[in-house]
């Protein structure tokens, strides 16, 4: 799919050249910084994966012999007041919370791009409604939200996983409609008019690849937003429930000993703020390599 | 400039409408009887019924939402029964500490925020502009509630400058209580105010009437200063205003964590007991102090910016 | 015999890009004299806009003025430190822009900019620079200025703006008057009102003009002196009349033929171009840096170092072929246009 393939099937072989080119030097151009950045969250997203094989005790193997015992060889996070290893637990949430993330990140990006590009794409009475729907969804305060829904549903994840969606779309839908609003009179979208395409391929094929790019890296800051409310929720109490290990309840166990016991509260902390660097340093190294290449 | 007003006020007013519309639904969409859950099942179908009659849930859908959208706007929020004293007393009790600590962050976030983006766009792309970026970076992937914690242990526990828990009013208290917090919970807007604030000025810095106002030999203090930030604050307001939800939900947390007695901490508790009337006042009043929000700061851009009060739009 | 206002020599501004070293001004040198109206002409790409913005030093990065002198009254600009360069610039020096809109600040009332400048660098009281500011509005031809100080930018018509923004220049009277294409925007009307203000200013406060312009009508009309610019360098230099009648250098005979006359009106004839495009900046061709496109180019200027020859008072060209109408030397073929 390319604003190229607007002359007709009979281009496909050049089509096809053009994009791999266009593949290849994107991974070509990816500064120093997205490289780490994408290095960080794979090895992430690897230790949450592979949590149940790497991890060297389990989530709730209790040891009332070594309570509250700081960071060694042994447990390279310390261990909690039951004797849990604080390494194994962080990396069965981050098994936990990285899932979750995807589930209401991904999702919500495609229905909202497709929504924002029809309202941008049709305009009038349909945009006018999406529009407010969209602004009305935005005003709310996402945790409050969040929240809310946890309240009507019950603590523990299915409460983020229908509360934090419903609102997550919203963003996306604004994003893919004033960029549709845009995209909407360039030349290559005019061509699909002139050649009679369908208004479903037109905005499909043509206006949804386009609208995805600033989607997809706006996504990379949106993950860390809604890792941070996971981890947020659970600290309040209000999200994965135990003995369920999520990072922001293994914070809050940490809380009351976190002048004697730092490590409880500290170390996963850590792991949360690397995965947020490592989104970060992605998101920032692929909006600055787009904005090169075209400089060029 | 009026129509620009009315125009604002009315698009505000029709988002309020449908905040009270989503957050009516809060409690017709509780799976089993509201009442019985809050009142823990022991009561008696007496009881139950006096209380369904009172929170007017008998009636149909239709005159409920009547009920409530009038209610709410007269601000008869009722009497919470969970906590035995009517809603509008105790939101009015708390209200002032979640504000101080929301606008002591909003103050903080812009008096650390824009000297560094003044900073950071002077000189971009060297290194003090990296490092800066790198800065914003770490804030931004921080967890609210852990940054708490971890400003609480050292400030607080190790070096026991600042207490940790608890709020006391006037300018002393706050300064004393909500210090710790409020940096908690402005940084990561910190980091949000750098961005903004220095792509903006980087794009006016490179505007000719920058150039001109140099090249009349004005200082360079007054040149970014004065003309090159005026036309930036307009960004910088919006992304404030458009912050301000993620303010209050971040206050929900820190307040748990500092224990701070305000409408954060009482949400929570809302949600803790059941109490889904408290918790529809309060997220409606959170929606609308976004709603309310937003549209001061578009009254403001509107007063510093000529083009956009003759424009119309 | 004193400096005179402003002297330019050997002035060199690159810049460095991804793609290497970009030469925006190869060697530009001239003189304005004090109360002269000077001109600088070129087309586009030429360099004259950054020989005119190295005069106050503002080059933005990723430029640099890369080797040169310029003087003004015998100072050193260059060397200048911060303090003294800021002085300079409020001062003795004024600049105004091409497009009046994008050089003034949409935010502030007109008003506010004048009494800004005012009060910053004469260090009038707040009641003095409004005072003054409207009777700047006045001389340069506002109508009704006390109102229209109270508006915004966007409010004014192009010519008015530029005359603004002439007002905000030369608010503190300056000796020297930078003009980069401010007539370009404007139509043809409107222009001849701005060259009017200028020559005014130029003859009523003895404020020298160097006037940077690509269209030779508009510096016949006011300029005294012309200097012609090309490819980074200064081509030829002379008396504007001198330069009219008899141009020494291919370039700016090109130039001259190429404007359209009102006597051809009604007539299909062809308007004479010069073949070919601008210098690729990139590149440093040795020899002449009009070679390629000259009509009456020889094998040496392909080795010849690029300098100003005088060839009668006041007047001189770069070109080494002299005098290059002579009837014994053919026209080479116009082929030597290949770039």
């Amino acid at each position: 799919m390319s604003a190229i393939d607007v002359f007709g099937e009979s281009s496909a072989p050049v089509t096809v050249a053009l994009e791999t080119r266009r593949r290849q030097g994107v991974l070509r151009r990816m500064p120093l910084e997205a490289k780490i950045g994408a290095a960080i969250l794979i090895v992430l997203f690897l230790a949450g994966v592979l949590a149940p094989v790497i991890a060297p005790y389990g989530q709730n193997q209790l040891d009332f012999a070594n309570i509250f015992s700081a960071p060694s060889g042994n447990h390279l996070f310390g261990t909690d007041g039951a004797g849990r290893d604080v390494f194994s637990r962080t990396l069965y949430a981050l098994r936990l919370d990285l899932g979750v993330v995807l589930a209401v990140t991904y999702p919500p990006l495609i229905v909202g791009v497709l929504v924002g590009a029809v309202a941008g794409y049709f305009g009038g009475l349909i945009d006018a409604v999406i529009a407010r729907i969209i602004d009305t969804m935005i005003a709310f305060p996402f945790m409050v939200l969040v929240i809310a829904v946890i309240a009507i549903v019950g603590p523990g994840i299915k409460g983020v996983l229908i509360g934090v969606p419903i609102v997550a779309w919203a963003l996306y839908a604004r994003l893919a409609r004033s960029e549709m609003l845009v995209l909407r009179e360039q030349q290559f979208m005019l061509a699909t008019i002139a050649l009679g395409y369908t208004r479903r391929r037109a905005i499909l094929r043509h206006a949804v690849p386009n609208l995805l790019r600033s989607s997809l890296i706006y996504s990379t800051l949106d993950m860390v937003v809604n890792l941070l409310l996971l981890a947020s929720l659970a600290y309040l109490g209000l999200g994965a429930q135990p003995p369920n290990a999520e990072l922001g309840s293994i914070i809050a166990d940490g809380q009351s000993t976190l002048l004697s016991a730092w490590w409880i509260a500290t170390l996963p902390g850590l792991v949360v703020v690397l995965f947020g660097v490592g989104a970060g340093l992605l998101g920032d190294g692929i909006s600055d390599g787009r904005l090169r290449g075209r400089l060029q | 400039m009026l129509s620009y007003l009315i125009r604002r006020v009315v698009l505000a007013l029709v988002v309020l409408f449908g905040l009270l519309v989503a957050t009516f639904f809060i409690i017709h969409l509780v799976p089993g009887d509201p009442v019985e859950i809050v009142l823990g099942g022991h009561a008696s179908p007496a009881q139950v019924a006096r209380v369904r009659h009172e929170l007017g849930l008998d009636r149909p859908l239709l005159s409920q939402f009547w009920l409530y959208v009038s209610r709410m706007v007269q601000g008869h929020f009722g009497t919470s029964f969970t906590l035995d004293s009517p809603v509008g007393q105790i939101i009015g009790q708390r209200l002032g500490a979640s504000a101080a600590l929301i606008g002591y962050g909003m103050l903080l976030s812009v008096l650390l925020g824009v000297p560094l983006a003044i900073v950071a766009a002077l000189r971009p792309n060297r290194w003090m502009d990296k490092s800066i970026r790198v800065g914003t970076t770490l804030t931004f992937a921080m967890p609210a509630f852990w940054l708490g914690l971890m400003l609480a242990l050292i400030f607080g526990l190790e070096l026991g400058w600042l207490p940790v828990a608890g709020y006391s009013g006037g300018v002393g208290g706050i300064l004393r209580t909500l210090t710790l917090p409020a940096l908690a919970l402005g940084l990561a807007l910190t980091g949000v105010v750098v961005r903004t604030l220095r792509s903006s000025l980087l794009e006016v810095l490179q505007t000719e009437y920058i150039e001109a106002a140099r090249s009349r030999g004005l200082s360079e203090l007054r040149v970014v200063g004065k003309h090159a930030l005026r036309n930036s604050v307009m960004n910088t307001l919006t992304i404030l205003s458009v912050n301000v939800g993620f303010l209050i939900g971040g206050t929900v947390v820190i307040e748990q964590v500092f224990q701070i007695p305000g409408l954060g901490s009482l949400l929570v508790e809302a949600v803790e007991k059941r109490d889904y009337q408290l918790v529809q006042t309060l997220a409606l009043l959170a929606g609308s102090a976004v709603v309310l929000a937003s549209l001061a700061a578009d009254l403001v851009q509107a007063t510093l910016d000529p083009r956009v009060r003759l424009a119309g739009r | 015999m004193s400096p005179p206002l402003l002297r330019i020599e050997g002035l060199q501004v690159e810049f460095d890009t991804p793609h290497g070293q970009v030469a925006g001004v190869r060697d530009a040198g001239l003189v304005v004299e004090a109360g002269e109206i000077v001109g600088l002409v070129g087309e586009t790409g030429s360099g004259k806009t950054l020989a005119c913005r190295s005069v106050m030093r503002l080059i933005p990065y990723p430029g640099r003025i890369a080797a040169g002198r310029i003087e003004f009254e015998g100072r050193d600009v260059l060397r200048m430190s911060p303090r003294e360069l800021r002085e300079f610039r409020a001062h003795d020096v004024g600049m105004i822009y091409q497009d009046p809109f994008s050089s003034l600040n949409p935010v502030f009332r007109i008003g506010h900019q004048l009494t800004e400048t005012l009060r910053a660098n004469l260090g009038l009281g707040k009641a003095e620079a409004r005072a003054r500011a409207v009777a700047l509005l006045r001389d340069v031809g506002i109508p009704d200025p006390e109102r229209r100080a109270l508006s915004y930018p966007h409010e004014f018509s192009g010519g008015m703006r530029q005359r603004v923004m002439i007002a905000l220049a030369t608010a503190s009277n300056p000796r020297l008057l930078l003009a980069d294409e401010p007539t370009t925007a404007l139509d043809v009307t409107t222009q001849a009102q701005i060259l009017a203000l200028l020559k005014r200013l130029n003859s009523e406060h003895g404020m020298g003009v160097l006037l940077v312009s690509h269209d030779f009508g508009v510096i016949a009309q006011v300029c005294d002196r012309v200097a012609v610019m090309y490819g980074g360098h200064i081509v030829e230099t002379g008396p504007v009349e001198a330069i009219y009648t008899s141009a020494e250098h291919p370039y700016t005979c090109g130039l001259l033929e190429s404007i359209p006359r009102i006597e051809s009106a009604g007539q299909s004839t062809r308007l004479p171009v010069i073949d070919g495009v601008p210098p690729d900046p990139t590149e440093r061709l040795p020899g002449c840096v009009f070679k390629p496109r000259c009509p009456y180019a020889q094998p040496d200027c392909d080795t010849v170092t690029m300098a100003l020859e005088p060839v009668a008072p006041g007047h001189a060209t770069a070109c080494p072929v002299r005098p290059f109408r002579a009837a014994n030397r053919t026209r080479s073929s116009r082929t030597g246009a290949q770039v």
